[in-house]
């Protein structure tokens, strides 16, 4: 008999001593059903009479015990004997019997922790957890001070191992420990539903009793780690020693001894771990790995200690651990679940000790689990924290990068689920599956593919000091010089490679990449193919957008659309509409953007996917305030805002919006509630990515936009001009810089800085100017017109007819620039009208009307 | 209870950890319990009985006196005295049966001590025999078996010296007891 058997045959003959005869089969009977063997050594040990004869020779030496002498009384509790012994103080098996009949485990701290002053500061705490009721947390009884003067707690005696140790002693299967862990989740949960954190979560303090033949697991010592750590703190005593055992336990949030932190997440957390060592016997972070550590090295060593996937660890554990884990397989799909719970960052986390419950209860019913993989973008922005690259070009580019080959490691996820879900639905034709067993070897073939690109790119042959986008031209010039041999991984390698060279502003190779797929993918017909066809159309329309070139734009995400429906995907039709309805927005199309954008609503994906709405609505509102309908905009701009921050509050693209809809209210000239939103928006923003991310930056160029149109005065200007610098510095693109000195111009008319205003208009028109082929480009109407819009309203009428009427002129040169020209009529018939010369608005308005009702040719 | 139990539970009390030095904790404690009651027999004549728990203390208090007064130097203590106890009673028990068969006299017969042990000498080396066993099949089980037997140390406080969980030791208990019970026995009617 191996140990873990053993071990198994003493708990159950623990448990089998007291009881009759008859409860003793039927325990044997149901508990030990699986080992027949042990079953019956059970038996034959339980039917030897036990003599004397092992009865101790002698009385215990009195002054010899260990544990000192025992207290007989504390508090109200009679001590029956000792339970364990530990830095923190004594724990006594006692019993009450007035005013109740109770048994309990009492604490007794060592006489210098446990102050007067000490248990006043728990007596809050204490009141609170007094209040829970839950059949899985011990119940606090009484704390108070002992006629000794030292502090004592009592709670609920727990009889029972903890439960790691229950669930190897009884040979849990998977099932058995998950509903197991569910209990615990549901006690936690209680607490917290209380506002009490546990604080100290690990198997010793999550007993499990047996109660009616039934294993319930208990919670004990809620709250008492903080009464005892906040005292370690006061005293200035180190609690390294006592630590060791709770390290494995503990989150990185609370092992930061300079800050530490601790909300409800970090009993998630341990949850998490506690899960882990349940399934796999092993530990996520081993103990060993944190011992001999400083304080400081602690929360780090914790937070960045490789994980590793539960069914991995599992299968390939020591024997001891084989023992203390599951004996079935672990499956892949608890990985995310467990990971997730146990993540070191607590934004990743699940947000509550029921959401994890919830989650192993899908399990459990063989519903699909909420835990996904970490999104590629997390992965990347992880990496780029730790690798604290410049900001933005070699972070995006990094990043992107990484996405690419994390989402062809989705697809092999994908693949992976659907060749288990064709081997089930077997009577479903032979080849489903063929072709499932095909997704997969491809989506096998280009990750392989994929990362010996990038190991052949490695800095080792490009030089040490190789920059991302190096590293990644490296890999497009290898892939277009070596293509892989089946279309699909060629497409699929073309595409992940694409998307990081897009962000990169190297559109030249994003369309080398991508222009030879459309043709070899045009007769494939997998499902597959058809998808893919369609995201490289996609790509290659926004290329053209960025290479200010809008009717091939247009052209491109036509096709896509045509691709789209072709691939019969209710969800690519719908991204492919969004960005041709984009492109005749951009273009100056407005009607045509806005009827498409309430077709898109209207239709049943629009209705029911809540985020793709969300942009639906959002460009909508765009659509109708660059049309000079700002009020009808408006609405839309706010419902889509709110959608989004509500479901991804933390989000870029729901940033975004917030910038957009700061935007329509200043078209409406709700100046108040722009500010608000914009300042409420620029808070979220930089806390998600950061102040330097190029958004915030511009966001708060916006900001102070809104506020000196509010009349806040020339203290706008500076965080204004500093922004703007420091865009220059990390290398935003200019039109975008441009962008942001077009709105320092107009803030500084409004705050009364003629001069200023005329000079850094002019300035930017020149920067600008000097990087365009035509002087009607288009990024150069967009500030002619926005310029002229703003010193208009801005009281500088006569200025602003200087850029308008430049623009206008473009508009009737460059086809190009040619949709702006009803928007640059009214805008000048503005001025006039401002300028009391109703002679000449009214010729404009007329003009604008006319404009109007002529759309722009072929549109 | 908010105890902090090592992950891996130490087997045999302090002996498979610890080596030499347990080695040299029993043979100081086995020949200061020798010494002393000596000293006794040679200070209050023979025939005087003293109780072992008397004997053991003080050679704790007198090792006591060491600086490692400690967790460690008070666990090592217990599994050593264990050890050296049931070496000087299992000793003197075969002793004593080996007389009744006819032994030699040469040396002072160790029931001259008058440890006060009313337990027969064959009942006595019966339980090492069994217990020697039951060391090979479950040598924690053994140890727990040992301090409680020879020394009567009560369940916290074995599990304090092994370091491991009052329930641990109970389980331990549980299982030796029955085995043990059953060895007897066997021994019993094979004898």
């Amino acid at each position: 008999m191996d140990d873990a058997r053993r071990e198994r045959l003493k708990e159950s003959l623990l448990i089998l001593e007291p009881l009759s005869a008859e409860q003793r089969r039927a325990w044997i009977a149901e508990r030990l059903a699986d080992d027949p063997e042990l079953a019956a050594e059970a038996q034959r040990l339980l039917a030897v009479p036990v003599d004397e004869s092992l009865t101790p020779l002698f009385e215990p030496p009195s002054e010899l015990s260990v544990s000192g002498v025992l207290p007989a009384q504390i508090g109200p509790f009679v001590v029956e004997g000792l339970i364990a012994q530990g830095g923190m103080g004594n724990v006594y098996r006692a019993h009450q019997h007035v005013p109740v009949k109770r048994r309990a485990a009492v604490k007794v701290l060592r006489a210098e922790l446990g102050s007067r002053q000490l248990l006043e500061r728990f007596e809050d705490e204490r009141q609170a957890i007094a209040r829970m009721e839950h059949r899985n947390v011990a119940r606090l009884l009484d704390a108070g001070t002992a006629s000794d003067g030292r502090s004592y707690i009592a709670m609920e005696l727990v009889e029972g191992p903890p439960i790691t140790e229950y669930a190897s002693l009884h040979n849990l299967s998977l099932r058995q420990r998950l509903e197991l862990f569910v209990q615990v989740c549901r006690g936690v949960q209680h607490a917290h539903n209380r506002g009490i954190l546990h604080r100290d979560l690990k198997p010793s303090n999550i007993l499990v009793a047996d109660e009616d033949a039934q294993p319930v697991p208990k919670v004990i010592d809620f709250g008492v780690a903080k009464l005892l750590a906040s005292d370690a703190t006061r005293t200035g005593q180190t609690l390294s020693g006592q630590l060791l055992g709770t390290l494995g336990y503990m989150s990185p949030e609370q092992a930061d001894r300079v800050q530490p932190d601790a909300d409800v997440r970090s009993d998630v957390y341990a949850l998490g771990v506690i899960l882990f060592e349940l399934l796999t016997g092993e530990l996520p972070v081993p103990p060993d790995r944190l011992r001999g550590l400083s304080v400081a090295e602690l929360r780090d060593a914790i937070r960045t200690h490789p994980r590793r996937a539960p069914s991995l660890v599992w299968r390939e554990a020591s024997t001891a651990a084989r023992r203390r884990g599951v004996r079935e397989p672990l499956p892949a799909d608890l990985d995310c679940l467990v990971l997730k719970a146990s993540h070191p960052d607590p934004e990743q986390r699940y947000a509550s000790a029921s959401e994890l419950a919830a989650d192993v209860e899908r399990f459990l019913s063989g519903r699909p689990i909420a835990a996904r993989p970490p999104s590629a973008w997390y992965q990347a922005r992880k990496f780029v924290q730790r690798h604290r690259l410049p900001v933005l070009s070699g972070a995006v580019v990094a990043l992107a990068l990484l996405a690419g080959v994390l989402a062809a490691g989705v697809g092999f996820r994908r693949a992976l689920l659907d060749r288990q879900a064709a081997e089930i639905a077997l009577k479903t034709a032979q080849d489903e599956k063929s072709r499932a067993d095909q997704a997969l070897a491809r989506a096998e073939e280009v990750s392989t593919y994929l990362r010996e690109l990038l190991m052949r790119a490695h800095p080792a042959r490009l030089g040490p000091k190789a920059t991302f986008e190096q590293l990644l031209k490296a890999a497009a010039a290898d892939f277009l010089s070596q293509p892989p041999a089946n279309v699909l991984v060629r497409a699929e390698v073309a595409s992940a490679l694409a998307e990081p060279l897009y962000l990169t502003g190297d559109y030249d190779n994003v369309e080398k990449l991508l222009l030879p797929q459309i043709d070899s993918l045009a007769d494939q017909e997998l499902p597959r193919a058809r998808a893919l066809r369609t995201t490289i159309m996609l790509r290659l329309g926004y290329v053209a957008s960025r290479k200010s070139l809008p009717a091939l734009a247009e052209e491109r995400f036509a096709r896509a659309a045509e691709f789209a429906r072709a691939a019969d995907s209710a969800q690519l039709i719908f991204q492919t509409t969004g960005a041709l309805a984009q492109t005749y927005s951009t273009n100056g199309n407005y009607d045509r953007a806005i009827e498409m954008l309430h077709a898109m609503l209207d239709s049943e994906i629009g209705k029911k996917e809540q985020l793709l709405r969300a942009s639906a609505l959002s460009n909508l509102g765009v659509a109708y305030g660059r049309k000079g309908a700002a009020a009808k905009g408006l609405p839309f701009a706010r419902e889509g805002y709110e959608i989004r921050a509500r479901v991804a509050p933390k989000d870029p693209v729901t940033h975004n919006m917030g910038w957009q809809l700061g935007i329509s209210y200043m078209e409406n000239n709700q100046l108040d509630d722009s500010v608000a939103i914009l300042e409420r928006n620029y808070a979220a923003a930089s806390e998600a990515s950061g102040v330097d991310h190029a958004d915030v930056v511009a966001g708060v160029v916006l900001l102070n936009y809104a506020k000196a149109r509010r009349g806040d005065g020339p203290s706008v200007i500076p965080p204004m001009r500093e922004a703007i610098a420091r865009q220059s510095r990390v290398g935003i693109p200019l039109p975008q810089i441009s962008q942001s000195r077009m709105y320092l111009a107009g803030a500084l008319m409004y705050v009364g800085d003629r001069a200023g205003a005329l000079a850094e208009a002019d300035a930017n028109l020149a920067e600008l100017g000097a990087t365009v082929k035509s002087p009607c480009d288009r990024a150069l109407i967009n500030v002619l017109l926005q310029v002229g819009t703003m010193f208009s309203a801005s009281g500088a009428e006569r200025e602003s007819l200087i850029y308008l009427e430049r623009a206008f002129e473009c508009s009737k040169t460059e086809p190009a620039a040619a949709p702006f020209a009803p928007r640059i009529a009214g805008a000048i018939a503005w001025s006039y009208r401002r300028m009391k010369d109703d002679a000449n608005a009214e010729k404009w308005f007329a003009l604008e009307r006319e404009l109007r009702e002529k759309p722009a040719a072929g549109r | 209870m908010n105890i902090d139990v090592p992950h891996a539970e130490p087997s045999g009390a302090g002996r498979a950890d610890t080596g030499d030095r347990a080695d040299r904790l029993i043979t100081l404690v086995y020949n200061e319990l020798r010494a002393l009651a000596e000293q006794r027999i040679r200070t209050l004549g023979p025939g005087v009985s003293i109780q072992p728990t008397e004997l053991l203390n003080e050679v704790y208090l007198k090792l006591g006196k060491d600086p490692a007064r400690s967790f460690e130097g008070r666990s090592h203590f217990i599994g050593a005295a264990a050890i050296a106890m049931r070496n000087i009673l299992v000793d003197r028990a075969r002793r004593a049966s080996a007389m009744k068969r006819g032994g030699d006299h040469s040396r002072v017969p160790l029931e001259d001590l008058s440890v006060a042990v009313d337990r027969s000498p064959d009942e006595i080396v019966g339980v090492d025999t069994a217990l020697s066993k039951l060391e090979k099949v479950d040598p924690r089980s053994a140890t727990v078996v040992s301090m409680r037997f020879y020394l009567g140390l009560g369940f916290s406080e074995i599990a304090f010296a092994l370091g491991v969980t009052e329930r641990t030791v109970e389980r331990d208990w549980a299982f030796a007891r029955r085995w043990l019970a059953q060895e007897l026995r066997e021994a019993r009617s094979g004898a």
